[in-house]
Order: structure tokens, then sequence, then C-alpha cells
């Protein structure tokens, strides 16, 4: 039991720091909540605007220039049909009136964040911005728009897709530094089955057992020289 | 000094009953979550949401319908896609303001899937390495959801599949998109990140007080154990110096 609580004592020492920036940055999360977590305060489902007018390059002609494709998917930004074209492993967005790969205007950007915004807030600044310096698990160009509400809401919208690649606001900074700690993930991937991660969340899970074990076995050697106590008040009457 | 160690040690032992169930429920479910890749766990490696159907047009006798035809019978049409079912049969899917269509892509009648459908959309799903495995039941839900998939929107259908992680694959009955998967790691999961964040009722709520309140006792307990193991080293210090 000796050489348990001394291990027990050496554990706690490597662990100390770890266990307390899980404590903080788990208050932290719990304290902030999902919403303002993922910057969604203001955010509602983009409005969708109907196709109306047939693009100059038909589904079946882009799936016979795609054989590989699993689907397409016809639909509109702004004034301009876009078609998304699902392959096995990656996606493509294209034109669907000049064929040509698509890429998004800063002015187009802006109304796709302009449509998924519920706030009172407007935009305040807008900026390019890559991705995957942003936000955790994207890459590529895109833009960036904040908005002037409460929250400083901003508005990640993908160059490649014209798509919602994420979303921000004004505790984005430290929430992603929550998440490092928590994850122990210090590229900001939020990636939390990594080696540090693991290793310490079983090294953590000894600590606790042997902290069991420790008390349980207090308590029973207590229990026993309570016993022997009263034996021996017992014999001397 | 030995009556104000004996004091912190007291509270030391006071918190651990008070957290100390916790903690070890955190280290155990924390523990379990990092061990099992997230992929595996929301079913990346059991099935494809895209299918394995790939559109090529070679393989159709009769000609696909025009895009131009569907937008002009669906003028509220916000997005249509063209994909091809196990079945063989070429479907556009019509994103309509409050609803979803599913039509024949050659002849543009609307349809419906039947359960020869789903079980083929089931197995298309399926990555290469579970092919042989058996469907064991194939169920249209339309008025209860089961907690694993309550997000979801009714109807739904449900394929359960005959292998040793209880395999269910939940469908989408308009338009046949894969809407999860989930096996007994992923319930398993589901259980443990109930038991991490402690919402024992929806499992999703981050927020609750009584987390909170034990975040904040386990702090002091820790701090008390640091604060413990810094006199126990004086003391030592103090030994090995005299």
């Amino acid at each position: 039991m000796r050489s348990l609580l001394r291990l027990h004592r050496l554990l706690a020492l490597l662990l100390v720091a770890q266990v307390i920036i899980w404590l903080v940055t788990g208050f932290y999360f719990s304290w902030l909540g999902h919403t303002d977590l993922a910057g969604e305060k203001y955010i509602g489902a983009p409005t969708q605007h109907p196709i109306q007018q047939p693009p100059s390059i038909g589904v079946p002609t882009l799936a016979a220039n795609y054989p590989k494709a699993l689907a397409i998917t016809l639909r509109r930004i702004g004034d301009t049909p876009q078609y998304s074209i699902q392959l096995p492993n990656s996606q493509i967005f294209v034109d669907a009136n000049s064929g040509a790969l698509w890429t998004t205007s800063q002015q187009v950007a802006r109304a796709v964040a302009n449509s998924s915004y519920i706030g009172p807030g407007r935009i305040v600044g807008e900026q390019e911005v890559n991705l995957a310096h942003m936000l955790p698990q994207q890459a590529g160009a895109g833009y960036a728009f904040t908005f002037d509400d409460s929250e400083q809401t901003v508005i990640y919208v993908d160059k490649r897709s014209a798509t919602i690649a994420g979303y921000g606001n004004r505790y984005s900074t430290l929430t992603d530094w929550m998440f490092r700690l928590h994850f122990m993930d210090y590229s900001g991937q939020r990636d939390f089955n990594n080696l540090w991660n693991r290793s310490l969340g079983l090294v953590f899970l000894f600590f606790c057992t042997s902290g069991l074990l420790i008390i349980a076995r207090q308590l029973v050697s207590r229990r026993q020289q309570k016993k022997r106590a009263k034996k021996l008040t017992h014999q001397e009457a | 000094m030995r009556r104000f160690r004996a004091r912190w040690r007291i509270w030391h032992r006071r918190l651990a009953w008070i957290v100390g169930i916790q903690l070890m429920l955190w280290s155990i479910s924390g523990a379990y979550m990092v061990w099992l890749e997230l992929d595996y766990i929301r079913g990346a490696t059991h099935t494809n949401a895209n299918g394995q159907q790939r559109l090529a047009l070679e393989q159709t006798r009769q000609s696909i319908a025009p895009t131009g035809a569907v937008i002009q019978r669906y003028t509220e049409a916000s997005s249509i896609t063209l994909r091809r079912l196990p079945t063989s049969q070429w479907v556009y899917l019509v994103e309509l303001p409050f609803s979803t269509l599913l039509l024949d892509a050659i002849t543009l009648e609307s349809m419906t899937l039947q359960r020869d459908d789903i079980t083929a959309l089931a197995n298309d799903f399926r990555t290469a390495d579970h092919e042989d495995i058996q469907i064991a039941g194939v169920r249209l839900l339309t008025e209860h959801l089961p907690q694993e998939v309550s997000f979801a929107e009714l109807p739904v259908w449900q394929v359960t599949y005959a292998d040793f992680l209880n395999t269910t694959l939940y469908i989408d009955a308009t338009s046949g998109a894969l809407v999860s998967t989930r096996h007994d790691f992923w319930r398993l999961f589901d259980f443990m990140w109930m038991l991490h964040i402690m919402d024992y009722d929806e499992r999703s709520d981050i927020s609750t007080w009584w987390a909170q309140l034990l975040m904040l006792l386990s702090a002091t307990f820790v701090l008390t154990g640091v604060t413990l193991l810094l006199m126990q080293l004086r003391r030592l210090g103090r030994r090995f110096h005299a």
C-alpha cells in the first residue's frame, strides 16, 4: 500500500498541471455552451434561391464529362448556376454556364454570408483569408465577414465552393486555445485521438483508480483499528 | 504546522468522497473516447455516405431528361441532384422550399423508395469489407425516432445488420440519403459522452449547473492535493538538509 501511495504522489506531480488544465478548460466549455463555442448565436439556415433558368450545360452533359462522378448537384449562387460534382474521394465545383472551375467573388461571398446571418448587426469588416489558419480541419482560400453585433460574429465563406466554411465570434481565439489545451493537440486541428491525449488519459485513469484504492484501504484499516480498540476496552473491562 | 497539514488532509479526503466517483467517470469516459478513432465511431470505416454507383451514362439505354425540363416543372426548386440508385435506376433529387422530391430521371415521374430499394441502398453504403454481412431487419419508422438518431426527420428507414457490432443504418425515406450509421462502439461512446458531460437525459447539454459545480469542487480537490504534496516535499527537504 505504501508503494501505491508513493506512486500516486509521483503521478500527481506528473499530472497536476494537465488535470488543472482539463478542469479549467472543461469549465470554460460548459460555461460558454455549444452555441457560443461554435459562434452560431446569430446563424440561421442559409436562404435557398430557386434555380429558375436552366444552365448552358445540362446535368447529363456534365455527367458524360465526369464518368467517375457519384452525384451531380445543380444550385444557384447569386445569379450564377453552380454544379457540385461528387467524385469518389473529393468534390469539385463548376460554373454551370461556362464549365470552368468555380471561384467566388467577394461580392457573392458577402451575399452568402448575409443569407445565413439572422442577428441585428451588419458587416463591418471583410477580408480574404487562408481558412487553414482560421478554422480547424479546413483548407484553401476564403473570406471572413465580421458583423458588429454583441458577439462580433464572423462568417467564413469558402472561395472554392461559395459555401459556409465555419463561424467565429469574439471568444474564438480563446476557445481555440482552450481546445488545444483540453485535447493536447497544439496544431489547432482539434484531433483528440493524438498520442499525448491517449497516454495522459490512461495515466489519469490509473491515478484515479489508485486514489480510490488508497481511500478504500484506509477506510478498512480504520475500521479494523476501531474494532481492535473496542476489543481492548472490552477485555480491560 | 502539523495541525494545519492534518486539516488540509481531512479536506482533501472529504472532497475526494464528493468528487472521486465523478473524476473516475471522467477518466474512464475520457480514456475511452480518446482511444477510439472518431472516424470509426462515426461509421466512416463501415459506410460510405456517397454510395458507390458512378454516373456512367453509357450504362443507361434511355436518355436522361434534361435539367431544363425539371426546372420548368418545379420552378421553386433550389437544388437538383442527379444520382444512380444501386437498382440501376437513375433519379433526380429535387429540393423544394418545404419538401424534397425523388423523380425518375428518365420519365420525371415522382417515385417512392420501396423496401428493396432501401436494402440495395444500405448494401451500397456499406464498404467492401462488410459486403457479405446479412441484413437482419428493415423497418420504416414513421412515428418515433430512437434516441440514437433523435435529430433526424421522419420518415426514416432503419436497416439492421446481423454483425457482432449490431450495425444499424438510418436512411432518409424520401431522398435515400444515409442519415447516420450506428454500432455498439458508437452506442458505448454516446454513453461515455453522457457520463463525461453529465447530461443524463438528452446527452447534449454541456452547461448543466451540477457539472460546473463538480468541476469547481474537483479543481479545489486537486489544489488541496497539490498543497499537501508541496508540504510533504518541504518536510522531506528539511529532513534531507538536517
